[in-house]
Order: C-alpha cells, then sequence, then structure tokens
C-alpha cells in the first residue's frame, strides 16, 4: 500500500466517523422503539438535534472551573481519537501503528473520566467497566488463544454494551457543549460496535480494492449488532444502572474466565 | 523565613541535577570504604537513578530526616552492613518498624554477608527460593523506592541469576501490593491516607516490573524483560516526580481547609492556575489513560504479562490485578480532580512561589515523561545494563505515546471554533427532553405491502405478549432471553467467521 491510499483511508475514515456514529445512533433508537410498540424519532433525528444544539445559546454557572470550560471538548477529543484508530473499511490506515486496542480503551476511559468529571465525579460502573473491557482485549492480544476467543468476544460483548447504552452524561450541558457531549455518546457507541466488528469480520483484499468491501462487511455488522443491542435493549428495562452494573460483572468473569482458557492454550 | 523550606527544595534538587549529569554520562561506578568504620559505600547506575528519584521526590514533600537519611544510606551502602543500618534507619510503617531490618538481616545471612561482590561470589549456593521470599517480603513491607531499590539490587544483581519462579513471585507480590493499594486509596475517605496509599500502589506496579525482568532474563526471553523494564522505569518516575504534585495540593488543602476529609480539596484547584493544570495533568496520569506515563505503564504491563514465562493461573491473576488496579486509580483520580475542581473558589494565592515553580516542574514532568517514555528508559540505561545485560526497553510496538499526543492536540484544535462559539439567544436546549413521538404507537412500516405489514404486526404482538412486553418493564427472563440471543449471535458469527 502507498502512502497515499494510506493517507486517503486515513481522510475517508475520520470524514465517514461522525455520520456513521450519528447514523448508528439514529438507527438504535428507531430499532428499539419499533420493538416496543412505538413510532420511533427516524434515522436522521440525531443530526438534527446536534444542528439544534449548535445554534442555541450555552448557558454555564458562575462558578464554571477549567474542567466545564474544556471538559466538553476533551471528551469529544479523545472518543474521536479513539474512533480514529479503530479500523472501519481498512486495517492500512495512516494511524493504524499509533495504537491498539489497549490504547483505543484508554482513550475511550480518558473521555469516560472527563464526562463524569462534569457531572459531579461519580461513575458507578467505572470499577467494573475498565477490568471488563481491558480483560477481553487482553484476550484478544494473546499469541494463540482461539478457544478463549468467543469466551472474550462475549465478554467484549457484555462490557461494551454496557458500557456503550449508558446514559448520556449531558445533565448539566448545553449549547455546543451540550452538542459535542451527544456526538462523544453516539462515537463511543460506534468505537465498542466497531471493536466488536473488528473481531468478527473476515479478511478482505488489501489496498484501495478491499475498501469498497471492507465498508460492505463493517457496516453489516454494525447494523447486525445494532439491531440486536436495540432488541436487548427493548427487552431490558430502559438505562437501569443495576443492569449494567450486573452486564458489567458478568463481563469481568467471562474475560477473567477467557483469561485463562487462553493462557492455558498458550502454554501448552 | 523563606531561606529554610528553600534550601530543602533546593538542596536535594541541586545534588539531583548532578546525579542527572553522572548518569546521561554513562554512570560508570564508584566505591570506597569510609575509614575507621569497615562500612563501603558507592554509586553505580542503579542507586544513581532510585537516588535521583528520592531526592525529586523529597524536594517536593520533605519526609522525615531519618527516613530519608536511612534511604540515602541505603541506596549509597556498598555492604549488607551498610544496607541494613540505612533500611534499620528508613523504618518500614508505624507498626513493627524493625521488620523489614530483621527480614533483610536474614536475607544477607543467607547471602553471607561482606560486601555486595563478595555475596555475588557466593549467591551460587544460596536458597534462592528463600532468599526470593525473603526479599519480596521486605519490598512489600517497605512498599517505596527503597522497597523496589532492594529488590532489584539483590535479586537482579547481586543474587542473579535465581529461577524464574522467583520473577513471578516478584510479579504477584507487586500485583498485589498494587491492587491493595488501590483498593484503600478507592475507599479512603481521609486525604493523608488516600495520598499515602498512591505511591505505595506505583511501587508494586515497580515491583511487578522488577519481577517480569527477572523472569524474562532468567528464561532468556527479551520480551518480557523489556516490558519489566519499562513498567520498572516509568512507576518509579511516576512515584517520584509525578504523584508529589497531589501531595503538594492535599497539603495546601490540609493546611487550609479543615479537618483531613477527601472534602478538604473542595475548590483548591480553582484558586492555583498553574496547579490546576498540573494536577489536572497528574491526575490523567494516575488514571491511567493515554498519552500519560501512566498508560505507557500499564500498556507495557499488560505487554510482559502476556509474554511472562509462568503459570498460566498466576499470569491470569497478574493480568486480573493489572486491570482491576487500573479501574480502581481511574475512580481514585475522578474522584481527587471532582473534589479539587468542584465546590467553591478557594483563594489560595498567597501559597507561595516555591509550590508554583514545583507545580511547574512536576506538571511538565508529567506531560512530557507521557509523551516520551524514553527519557525514563535514557535516564535509567545505566541500571538496565546492569540487572538485564544488553537488553533494552521495547520501543512500544503497538502504541507510539507522541502520536497519540499529536492526535490529541490535532483534533482537539479542530474543536477550538466549537469551543468558542456563541450560539443564539434563547431557551437551553438540554439532553433530558423527551421526544414526544416515543409516545406513540406505530405498527410496520407504510411502504410495506398491506398482506407483508398485517403479517409483521401480528407476529409483534404474539412476540410482545409471550416475552412480556406488554408492560413498560419488561420481566427479567425477557430481558435474559434477548441479552441471550445476542450473545447466539456473536458466537455463532465469530465460528463462521
Amino acid at each position: 500500500m502507498t502512502l497515499l491510499q494510506a493517507w486517503g483511508a486515513t481522510i475517508l475514515h475520520l470524514l465517514l466517523l461522525a455520520p456513521a456514529a450519528l447514523l448508528v445512533a439514529g438507527l438504535g433508537e428507531v430499532a428499539r422503539a419499533r420493538l416496543r410498540g412505538m413510532r420511533g424519532p427516524g434515522l436522521l433525528m440525531p443530526f438534527r438535534t446536534i444542528a439544534a444544539c449548535v445554534g442555541r445559546q450555552r448557558v454555564r454557572g458562575p462558578e464554571t472551573s477549567l474542567v466545564t470550560v474544556i471538559g466538553p471538548a476533551l471528551v469529544l477529543t479523545t472518543t474521536f481519537a479513539a474512533a480514529a484508530l479503530v479500523p472501519v473499511f481498512s486495517r492500512e490506515t495512516a494511524l493504524a501503528g499509533i495504537g491498539d486496542a489497549l490504547t483505543v480503551a484508554g482513550l475511550l476511559t480518558f473521555g469516560r473520566l472527563m464526562a463524569a468529571l462534569l457531572e459531579g465525579g461519580e461513575d458507578g460502573t467505572a470499577v467494573f467497566a475498565e477490568p471488563a473491557v481491558l480483560l477481553a482485549i487482553f484476550v484478544r492480544m494473546l499469541p494463540s488463544a482461539s478457544a478463549a476467543a468467543p469466551i472474550g468476544l462475549a465478554a467484549l460483548v457484555l462490557g461494551a454494551l454496557a458500557l456503550a447504552t449508558g446514559p448520556l452524561p449531558a445533565r448539566r450541558a448545553s449549547g455546543s457543549d451540550l452538542a459535542m457531549l451527544m456526538l462523544a455518546a453516539a462515537l463511543r457507541r460506534l468505537v465498542f460496535l466497531s471493536l466488536i466488528a473488528d473481531c468478527l469480520r473476515p479478511e478482505v483484499a488489501e489496498g484501495a480494492a478491499g475498501w469498497l468491501p471492507g465498508l460492505g462487511i463493517w457496516a453489516g455488522i454494525i447494523i447486525a449488532i445494532t439491531l440486536a443491542s436495540a432488541a436487548a435493549e427493548a427487552a431490558l428495562p430502559p438505562r437501569q444502572p443495576r443492569r449494567r452494573r450486573e452486564a458489567l460483572a458478568a463481563g469481568l468473569v467471562l474475560a477473567v474466565l477467557a483469561a485463562l482458557v487462553g493462557l492455558a492454550e498458550a502454554v501448552a | 523565613m523563606f531561606a529554610g523550606p528553600a534550601l530543602g527544595v533546593l538542596a536535594p534538587l541541586a545534588v539531583a541535577v548532578g546525579l542527572l549529569a553522572w548518569l546521561l554520562f554513562g554512570a560508570p561506578a564508584v566505591a570506597m570504604a569510609l575509614p575507621g568504620s569497615g562500612l563501603v559505600v558507592g554509586l553505580d547506575g542503579v542507586s544513581g537513578y532510585f537516588l535521583l528519584l528520592v531526592l525529586v521526590e523529597q524536594a517536593a514533600c520533605a519526609r522525615r530526616p531519618g527516613v530519608i537519611a536511612g534511604t540515602v544510606l541505603a541506596m549509597l551502602a556498598g555492604d549488607g552492613m551498610t544496607l541494613l543500618a540505612g533500611v534499620a534507619l528508613a523504618g518500614g510503617g508505624r507498626r513493627l518498624p524493625g521488620l523489614p531490618a530483621g527480614l533483610l538481616l536474614a536475607a544477607l545471612a543467607l547471602l553471607g554477608g561482606g560486601t555486595f561482590d563478595a555475596m555475588r561470589l557466593a549467591a551460587e549456593t544460596v536458597p534462592a527460593g528463600a532468599l526470593a521470599g525473603l526479599v519480596i517480603a521486605v519490598a512489600v513491607r517497605l512498599a517505596s523506592p527503597l522497597g523496589t531499590y532492594l529488590a532489584v539490587r539483590l535479586l537482579l544483581d547481586v543474587a542473579s541469576p535465581l529461577p524464574a519462579s522467583a520473577g513471578t513471585g516478584l510479579v504477584l507480590a507487586g500485583a498485589a501490593l498494587a491492587l491493595g493499594c488501590a483498593v484503600t486509596a478507592w475507599r479512603a475517605r481521609h486525604l493523608p491516607r488516600l495520598l499515602d496509599a498512591l505511591p505505595r500502589c506505583f511501587s508494586g506496579f515497580a515491583l511487578m516490573g522488577a519481577g517480569m525482568v527477572l523472569a524474562g532474563t532468567t528464561s532468556d526471553l527479551p520480551a518480557p524483560a523489556a516490558a519489566g523494564l519499562a513498567v520498572l522505569f516509568l512507576a518509579s518516575l511516576i512515584t517520584a516526580m509525578v504523584l508529589p504534585v497531589w501531595r503538594i495540593v492535599g497539603t495546601i488543602a490540609l493546611r487550609q481547609g479543615e479537618g483531613a476529609d477527601r472534602g478538604a480539596l473542595s475548590g483548591v484547584l480553582r484558586g492555583l492556575p498553574l496547579g490546576g493544570l498540573s494536577a489536572l495533568l497528574a491526575g490523567l496520569t494516575l488514571a491511567l489513560v493515554p498519552p500519560g506515563a501512566g498508560f505507557a505503564m500499564l500498556w507495557q504491563g499488560f505487554a510482559g504479562v502476556r509474554t511472562l514465562p509462568a503459570n498460566p493461573l498466576a499470569t491470569a491473576a497478574a493480568a486480573l490485578a493489572l486491570a482491576l488496579t487500573a479501574g480502581l486509580l481511574a475512580q481514585t483520580a475522578l474522584r481527587l480532580l471532582a473534589a479539587g475542581f468542584g465546590g467553591v473558589r478557594r483563594a489560595v494565592a498567597d501559597e507561595g512561589q516555591m509550590e508554583g515553580a514545583l507545580f511547574a516542574l512536576f506538571g511538565c514532568t508529567a506531560l512530557f515523561a507521557g509523551l516520551f517514555p524514553g527519557l525514563a528508559f535514557m535516564l535509567g540505561a545505566p541500571a538496565a545494563a546492569i540487572v538485564a545485560g544488553t537488553i533494552l526497553p521495547a520501543g512500544g510496538q503497538g502504541y507510539m505515546p507522541w502520536g497519540v499526543g499529536a492526535l490529541l492536540a490535532g483534533l482537539a484544535a479542530i474543536m477550538v471554533p466549537l469551543l468558542r462559539r456563541r450560539g443564539v439567544e434563547g431557551h437551553r436546549v438540554i439532553a433530558e427532553a423527551a421526544p414526544g413521538f416515543d409516545a406513540a404507537r406505530a405498527g410496520p412500516d407504510r411502504l410495506l405491502p398491506r398482506p407483508l405489514r398485517r403479517g409483521l404486526r401480528r407476529a409483534g404482538a404474539i412476540a410482545r405478549r409471550a416475552a412480556g412486553w406488554q408492560t413498560a418493564a419488561p420481566t427479567p427472563s425477557a430481558a435474559m432471553a434477548g441479552a441471550f440471543a445476542l450473545f447466539v449471535l456473536l458466537l455463532l458469527g465469530q465460528a463462521l467467521s
């Protein structure tokens, strides 16, 4: 792959991220509403909401700190950076060597920390969230872990979905701050789905010839997981913290099991 | 009035600058016998590196004179007696302060005593398991840079080569120490207890790194050894140069606040412009997120654990401890930052120029150590040559800290227009505004053919009735069924791919 192709893929990748994230968010909302027997907001609703927020006045309290001012931008920056590192239609982008899945998880943690800071500093899921996702990624990185891969993937799915479907941390934001946080939430969900999709997708041709098939496969997997997760979310009571903690704890247990199986296999 | 504190800060820093230059020039080993006492003192790459970090930490937060004198003496020691005297002087905790010295005495007795050179000659006949157990117990009990130094000096240098199982034991002991202290910090309501637990936690990481180096060098595997060196150097650097930022903030808060509760931090960072930024950087390093030095350490830790030549159960336990510690530290950092930046602004501008200068120094270190971890490796190169031979720390394949930093900076530059944007005057758009359309019931899409629409509507009604979705809050069985279906789908996908 030439340098030009690598940078072309990178630019396309970066341009694709925000619209794809908002479309996936819209699709999830529509699917969830339809499964509950409701009309739903429409696919393009997230675009309209964000456009409306950007055009509105930003309201901040008199006692704003450094974190309040730069927090939303940091949340969006780190989440976007994480999204930029996850392969979408090609694994051969110019950003491919900068960070691996652990880096992506770290950047997402950064964004979640800043979002939690904006909300007052408590996030009940943090104690389970990082370990579950980190261990699942650790299993994926083991040299030979074919038997552990499905368990690790299940752990990643549990952790990722529980994290991605959390409440929007933007109760105190408004205007463009709120727009940034909403876009970051949509991107965070896309990152987790892309991480899962990357585990599932088959190999495609290298170079520009593989971009279109790669994009098709990625979109197919993302849509399938979005619809499946919408079904699961429709069944679960909406946004209940206890359910998220249970899912994350189960994810952690599965991740430990996967690590054990994977390491035993690597030794054997 | 100003001279006393200034001297206490500048004197260790001046010695540290001298040591820095000596390390950069290759750290040629020096040793001499103290006349009339029979004690031997000396300096080489290992002791120079740890001494540098201890002096820098001392400049930020002065320890008791006995502790610092004992630590320096132990690090300058060239024989067992001086080492023992230093450890005895430094003590080890409030309960049973003589325990580390007692355990060290037993370890030195196994090695035969005398100078380090004499011990190296006798090391081949030493019962490795007993020696490793004693030294690990001393290091965990001390839980400080001195403890890490003792583990590195005795297990990786003097008694080398020990079996790989000693390295695994050190990794597990370090992991347990890091996890235990992370739990203490997470649960602590009182600021001094919290701030005391953090350096001990990073000492645990450093011990893990030392264990990886030991296991890697003994098994002739460069990957865990290189990753272990990186963990060792970065964890030590964070203990000495990043965590003191929070110690300074804590000292200011305790001086100005009422009581030692974690809430004493409330609003302190708002009154410290430079300190606020420094504390934010240090907090992000503590939270182990990229591109901080903490994340570089965590990344290398996972890389080392993945390639560790050990029992799968031990490796999985180490990985789990690393992951849990990361989660707990993230939560602790969040609480510290929220307390510091939350609450009402406190006027702390009269705290003195010395704190401001230290904030600038340590804040820059927190940033640069994360972006360029090679700086820590450069300082630690003489130590690495002693403990691991020619193995050099890995460059971080798969993680490029400056690349991530550049990516974040570039994206942040794009966000500036959004930060500056002033929207039109009007009502606030808030996140909780529930969309009205959610309340409206709808059937299948009108564009579908009528028979298909009718069929879908009936199927949907049957499915909702069967799964109990008629109510607003579905039953747990329905929830479990949905989640189970999702996993089956994904596992099938995995199997097919």
